[in-house]
């Protein structure tokens, strides 16, 4: 039987305690590793994001054409009845949004403001909120506004306003400030939205940089999503 | 020193049967732990050559040691400072002094015995 040194017995309990240790961050390591996404695998899902922006650009360029040709056919045909269609078409793809519009209204700028933060807590009252870009569109409507355009995205009846983290999605698009909100319409009711009280005005209150103006030859581009309606149904009437 | 390794290895054993995993933000507790652990065992080995040790000290050590590193490491989490850093820079030099002693106490026990066996 061979004899232990009396100094061997806690050295051999740390080490009992050591490989536990071990063991137990081996084990969570692995775990860590599993769990994180590595750096090239966030590569290749920028590269995928890239493609699909790619191809979602394509489709949509194929919708506008698609319509523009069937606004064409009808249009083009002999009947006098698809000839009246084709009026009643245009009609409708103007009042939803559908074609690119231009005329008279005004612009409004709303960008971020500069002013340092002054707390953590208090950061929110310093940039544009989808809330704020909803009023704004909701006074344009009131003033009587025919059509509205934001950073280049047309807001039709389906049209959502919403906030996703730092970025504002419109018609599932994601615009960032600074906002440029134009519409057409009766320019000097269209201005009177820089009045007291009014979303402009609070705003400007808050520090934000808010500006209005006039123009006279506004390009609006055309709502280029799709518009399904799969749950309403016509209920007679109206005709 | 045999004991010292099986009693490695059965706690190694022990560790992966129990299959804990701690959350990510416990890693480097444990981390700063293990080099505590191996700072003292290398430490007790040392004393133990040098027929130096004492088990009060040892232990006292080894606890203190792991305490004051998973605080130094909390602390400089809260601070956003880095004071993992340090505590394992100093536990990484004292392993590789320890060693050196204990290197230094093999290969003198080496030749006394050397000349022992040629004086007899």
């Amino acid at each position: 039987m061979i004899k232990w040194k009396e100094w061997q017995w806690p050295v051999a309990f740390v080490c009992l305690c050591l490989g536990f240790l071990i063991a137990i961050q081996l084990q969570t390591q692995a775990t860590l590793k599993r769990s994180s996404t590595p750096y090239q695998r966030s590569e290749v899902l920028v590269e995928l994001l890239r493609q699909s922006n790619r191809e979602k650009q394509d489709l949509t360029d194929e919708i506008n054409s698609i319509r523009k040709s069937l606004g064409r056919q009808t249009a083009a045909s002999e009947e006098p009845d698809m000839r009246a269609i084709a009026i009643e078409f245009k009609r409708a793809q103007l009042l939803a949004g559908l074609t690119p519009v231009k005329g008279p209204g005004i612009s409004i700028a709303l960008d971020d403001s500069d002013q340092p933060v002054r707390s953590l807590a208090d950061a929110d009252m310093f940039v544009i909120h989808d809330t704020n870009l909803v009023a704004v569109v909701n006074e344009l409507k009131a003033a009587g506004a025919e059509a509205i355009e934001i950073n280049g995205q047309r807001i039709v009846g389906n049209t959502a306003i919403r906030c996703a983290g730092p970025i504002i999605l419109i018609n599932t698009k994601q615009v960032a400030p600074p906002f440029i909100v134009e519409a057409i319409g009766n320019q000097n009711n269209l201005m009177q939205l820089d009045m007291i009280g009014g979303e402009l005005d609070y705003l400007r209150g808050l520090g934000l940089k808010v500006s209005i103006d006039k123009k006279d030859n506004l390009d609006l581009p055309a709502y280029e999503g799709s518009i399904v309606m799969n749950f309403a149904e016509p209920t007679g009437g109206g005709d | 020193m045999w004991i010292t390794i099986i009693a490695l290895a059965v706690g190694l054993v022990c560790g992966f049967l129990t299959k804990i995993t701690l959350a990510a933000a416990y890693a480097d507790f444990l981390a700063i732990s293990l080099l505590a652990a191996l700072d003292s065992i290398f430490g007790g080995v040392r004393a133990g050559m040098a027929k130096t040790f004492s088990t009060k000290v040892f232990f006292s050590g080894f606890f203190t040691n792991i305490f004051i590193a998973v605080a130094l490491t909390y602390l400089g989490d809260r601070l956003g400072v880095d004071l993992m850093l340090p505590a394992s820079v100093a536990f990484g030099i004292r392993i590789f002094q320890n060693l050196g002693i204990i290197r230094n106490l093999l290969l003198n026990r080496a030749s006394v015995k050397a000349q022992s066996t040629a004086t007899e």
